[in-house]
């Protein structure tokens, strides 16, 4: 797909996009910042529709979003008039469980993101850290077919951002559910992800296409392994070039 | 807002002055009668049952009107933000409509229904109406489009998606509509009981014109300070109970 906003004299986010991903797999898309990775991610959701091309989710054309692609935004989206079990509790209500299931089902991944004893905190009264795992855990609650996760915890700090990594990890190891994250962070890529691709600066297309060969279950010690760096410092080099070329464009 | 409990020292020595100063003889007593005299018309209105007569007969109509407008309003608020059909018809025609002072349509409403208690529902109403109308649909209309998203994702459609997701996103703005609509339901209702009533503050305020008792009209305009204080503090608490991330975030 290629995208591009304000008609045809408009910027172009990306062009010629294309990739599959199967389920159950975890793919990471890598790019310089501000080549079109949320755009990419907003027409998998069905947020907008390409310019050219087109989204298939098991073969159906994907035309406006639905709670087959659950979304994680960068900034949480969640809401403050809802209780942190609230927030949870939509995607199971939407889908059909009674009141009480809902309930249950928000409680059991309350637990399981670390956050007993803040079911029925508002969400102004949550830390950076505590705002993502409610994300996840919402995210999660609505079961969706596709996960789609925009640079999730790029807004962390350090030593959260590796907590909530490994909390993922350990989630999807579990559930392989179907993953699609994009991200500027190499490590995080290479972590999480069956599968990298790597985009262009803007207008973004896939420049290169890597298999994360390493054995799970992973944790973050797998980054201070030796196995990782010839691949860490291949994509290093390319991701620099792209960035370099975005920051030229710019002048 | 001035909290309520901070405006009565200054309160109690502007009444000390001004009672100090009408004893001096400098005030003249019987067009500005001292606080004292104002009490005991207060008194007096209290004890005749006309004070409470008043009271019942004012707040009935602007917490009617009040309602309605706030009703009506957000209504035409989500009409005029989400739907064609009232972004290009409805839009226009209202917008004409508010940029008439509330309170010209008054000879008008009363020439249209009459001298009677609905045409005094429907000038509070019409004051409270433009202002809800207004901060709903700017509200509405500028709903963060990831809200949305983000609903929709989840399997949020529809109705729900309005009740759930829409109208709480936009309640600060609507929340603030309401607010000014307390002050010109309180303005528009005056006008309407001045105009011809048979009780009510507003009524009392010129009868007591008539009658030549200034004593009771500022009685009659202490108590409608009083209402309108009591009435946005009210409001207030009311919506921080009920309502309570939009008064986080403002
Ligand atoms: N709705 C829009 N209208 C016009 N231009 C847009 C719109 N959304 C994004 N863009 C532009 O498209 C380009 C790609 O944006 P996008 O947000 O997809 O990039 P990104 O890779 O996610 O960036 P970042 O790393 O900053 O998150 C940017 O130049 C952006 O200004
Ligand atoms: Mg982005």
């Amino acid at each position: 797909m290629s995208i591009r906003f304000g008609g045809i004299e408009g910027l172009t986010a990306c062009t010629r996009v294309e990739f599959e991903v199967k389920p159950g797999e975890f793919v990471v898309v890598l790019g310089p910042s501000g080549c079109g990775k949320s755009s990419i991610l907003y027409a998998v959701a069905g947020f907008i529709r390409p310019t050219e091309g087109l989204v298939l989710i098991d073969g159906t054309e994907v035309i406006e979003p639905s709670a087959d692609c659950g979304v994680m935004f960068q900034s949480h989206k969640l809401f403050p008039w809802k209780t942190v079990e609230e927030n949870i509790a939509i995607g199971p209500r939407m889908r059909g469980s009674s009141n009480i299931e809902a309930r249950r089902i928000s409680r059991a991944l309350i637990h399981r993101v670390g956050l007993k004893g803040f079911e029925l905190a508002h969400i102004s009264e949550l830390s950076g850290g505590m705002t993502q795992r409610v994300n996840l855990a919402r995210t999660l609650a609505a079961d969706p077919k596709v996960i789609l996760l925009d640079e999730p915890f790029a807004s962390l700090d350090s030593q959260t951002r590796i907590d909530m990594q490994e909390l993922l990890l350990s989630i999807w190891e579990n559930s392989r559910k179907t993953v699609l994250l994009v991200t500027h962070d190499i490590d995080e890529a290479l972590l999480l992800a069956d599968r990298i691709l790597l985009l262009s600066s803007r207008p973004g297309s896939v420049v290169g296409r890597f298999l994360v060969p390493y054995a799970r279950p992973r944790s973050t010690s797998l980054l201070s392994s030796g196995q990782v760096l010839e691949l860490k410092s291949k994509l290093f080099t390319l991701l620099r070039s792209e960035q370099r070329k975005t920051t030229e464009n710019r002048r | 807002m001035v909290k309520l409990r901070q405006s009565v020292l200054p309160l109690a020595l502007v009444a000390v002055l001004w009672e100090v100063l009408a004893h001096a003889g400098l005030l003249n007593m019987s067009f500005l009668p001292p606080p004292t005299k104002i009490t005991l018309a207060l008194l007096e209105m209290g004890a005749s049952g006309e004070l409470s007569t008043d009271l019942i007969m004012s707040v009935t109509r602007a917490l009617g009107g009040f309602l309605a407008g706030t009703v009506v309003g957000v209504l035409l608020g989500i009409g005029t933000a989400r739907t064609s059909l009232g972004r290009y018809f409805l839009l226009p025609v209202l917008q004409s409509l508010r940029s008439i002072p509330s309170i010209a349509i008054l000879p008008f409403a009363i020439l249209l229904l009459g001298l009677n208690e609905v045409s005094k529902y429907f000038l509070v109403f019409w004051g409270v109406f433009f202002p809800v109308w207004v901060n709903s649909h700017i509200g509405i209309a500028g709903v963060d489009t990831q809200y949305i998203w983000a609903a929709r994702s989840l399997g949020v459609q529809g109705w729900r998606l309005l009740w759930e997701v829409v109208l709480p996103a936009a309640v600060p703005l609507i929340v603030a509509g309401m607010r000014v609509g307390i002050g010109l339901a309180f303005l528009n209702l005056v006008a309407a009981e001045m105009s011809g009533a048979s009780a009510g503050l507003g009524y009392r305020v010129s009868a007591s014109h008539l009658v030549f008792r200034p004593d009771k009209m500022l009685a009659a305009l202490a108590a409608l300070s009083l209402l309108g204080m009591a009435a946005d503090a009210a409001f207030g608490l009311l919506v921080k109970r009920i309502l309570p991330w939009s008064v986080d975030r403002s």
